[in-house]
């Protein structure tokens, strides 16, 4: 069997083409600069409580600007600026990519640490719901982002992408106790922003999308928190040595994710724990109460009104249950607080006018252990990605 | 105490071990392995033969496309497309296997080199764009379903193979 190649050109003729070529962009005429963004605008209205009035709130929640830049087609520097609530600016990302091979590349700098669904997929347009899942706030500290070095590629062959990161850990002790049992580990993201480092934690993901619209997610993450205390710090002092041992935490953080996509209907869910370990002496030194383990989930399902009608628009309606709990178990006598064990129930529509533009509306049912009460609350907003 | 890992040598070995992977080269050129795809595919779709790939000229702006007719016996029996087509920030490279009614037998993603979006690599979704046979751009877009967390990658290859197709059908005035 031969096979030739002729690459010699035969015959030539002009074809006027309207369809904008996006690819000479990128390496092309162009110097490689990209520009792009994605934000959500909100309106949140709480119900009534009895006869308790409660305001609404409008807030430009967030808008984020990509800046980007190919300096040749294997190097290229990556960065979003985040506003949070008009005046918050952070750096959310700032990252080096070089390309290793044709399907593996190596990032350095300040990036997305690959825990589940959200922290890695959160335009406003990809996700139903005005707000993020609280699973990805509670649990998984989103937008979690640090300073790391990662491996990141595929195998087309196995239809698997996968992700290996070495990355700074959290700051749970600067002089005091960061974490609670509330907000669990949250408090503690460095961002990049000045952030130190004692131990090197380390993450990883691998999604598989061998199915037809189906794709599988499994994320880990294992590492120590960070401790000022063991800036200059005299190791043969055995006393000091033990103290700030005790300001630090062990963290095993375990993610399962899928995503359907069958026609009109669409179906996500996600599963977190964490384990943390050395909470006993942590929570003994701050006086805090971080539980020992931390868990979360959410079930969605989503169907596409619009599905059958001649519009690349969707009008998508969804529920979802959603059930995160930052004292699970606890650890050393600390009696477990059932008012963070929180469940949601949202219901909606989106409705996406462009590819990367979404009016929202939902209403959710907010309701804990620890009270009888369930509160409601409807949020309105506008979701962009471009 | 916990030890302390040394983060410099670890960093050390971690990036020496990367700079190794390097030295392979990463073209822009279709290679040896991306011909190699190629003619699996072709051998499957239209058996095992000798063919000649002749490739000709459609001057257009998309100057990564390249067009080939597919000769078995001096017949033309297939075209074959090739190009690149940027997911959110880097090309990935395809080709698009067509009968000589041009109708879209097999699209395959040859390289993909970006962390998101690198779903549309399944083979199992790109058969949705195999006899999709459609006269407009959009009922051509319905007729394939969207990937959560790859909406870019997704738009710019039915963007690019709906552009492709077209053109050549234009210009051999099918």
């Amino acid at each position: 069997m031969k096979k030739t190649i002729l690459t010699g050109i035969l015959f030539s003729m002009f074809i006027v083409v309207s369809a904008q070529n996006r690819a000479e962009k990128i390496i092309g005429s162009n110097e490689g600069l990209h520009i792009g963004g994605y934000g959500q605008i909100d309106f949140n209205l709480p119900t009534r409580d009895g006869s308790i009035h409660r305001n609404g709130t409008l807030d430009v929640h967030r808008f984020v600007t990509f800046i980007g830049y190919n300096f040749n087609e294997k190097t290229s520097f990556v960065s979003e600026i985040e506003f949070e609530h008009v005046s918050e600016v952070f750096v959310e990302q700032a990252f080096l990519n070089y390309i290793l091979e044709n399907n593996m590349s190596l990032s350095a700098g300040l990036m997305l640490v690959p825990m589940g669904i959200q922290n890695l997929y959160h335009e406003p347009p990809t996700f139903n719901g005005v707000e993020r899942t609280n699973v990805d706030k509670y649990i998984v500290p989103t937008t979690w982002r640090e300073m790391g070095i990662s491996l990141s590629g595929r195998s087309i062959q196995n239809s698997l992408n996968y992700k290996v990161m070495m990355v700074n850990g959290f700051n749970g002790y600067d002089g005091e106790g960061v974490f609670s049992g509330k907000t669990g580990l949250r408090s503690g993201r460095q961002k990049g922003a000045k952030s130190y480092i004692t131990f090197p934690d380390f993450a990883a993901r691998v999604s598989y999308y061998g199915y037809k619209g189906l794709n599988l997610g499994l994320s880990a993450y294992l590492g120590d928190s960070e401790s000022t205390m063991y800036d200059g710090l005299d190791l043969s002092d055995d006393a000091s040595v033990a103290f700030a041992d005790s300001t630090i935490i062990g963290i095993q953080m375990i993610g399962v994710d899928a995503r359907y996509k069958l026609g009109a209907l669409q179906f996500r869910g996600q599963y977190i724990v964490a384990n943390l370990s050395n909470t006993v002496q942590y929570n003994g030194k701050t006086d805090s109460d971080l539980a020992s383990v931390m868990a979360g989930y959410y079930s969605e399902i989503g169907y596409n009104l619009l599905n059958n009608c001649e519009t690349e628009n969707e009008l998508i309606g969804f529920c979802r249950y959603e059930n995160y709990n930052t004292h699970v178990e606890t650890a050393g006598g600390l009696e477990i607080n059932e008012a963070y064990n929180r469940t949601d129930i949202t219901f909606g529509i989106g409705f996406k006018v462009a590819g990367g533009a979404m009016f929202k509306a939902d209403y959710q049912i907010l309701s804990n252990e620890g009270s009888e009460d369930k509160k409601g609350q409807f949020n309105f907003g506008t979701a962009i990605w471009f | 105490m916990k030890i302390i890992i040394n983060i410099s040598k670890v960093l050390i070995v971690t990036i020496g071990t990367l700079l190794f992977f390097s030295f392979s080269s990463v073209s822009l050129e279709e290679g040896k392995r991306d011909w190699e795809k190629i003619n699996n595919s072709v051998d499957k779709i239209f058996g095992n033969a000798d063919y000649n790939f002749i490739q000709f000229e459609i001057k257009q702006k998309n100057k990564f496309s390249k067009y080939y007719s597919i000769q078995k016996n001096d017949i033309t029996i297939a075209y074959l497309i090739t190009d690149k087509s940027p997911s959110k920030f880097h090309l990935f490279d395809y080709f698009v296997l067509c009968n000589t009614k041009l109708e879209i037998k097999k699209v395959k993603i040859l390289n993909y080199r970006e962390d998101y979006g690198g779903e549309i690599c399944s083979k199992n979704w790109l058969k949705q764009f195999e006899n999709n046979n459609a006269n407009s751009s959009l009922e051509f877009n319905t007729k394939i379903d969207g990937i959560s967390g790859a909406t870019i990658s997704v738009n710019s290859l039915k963007n690019s193979v709906w552009f492709n197709t077209k053109s050549l059908k234009e210009f051999l005035g099918l």
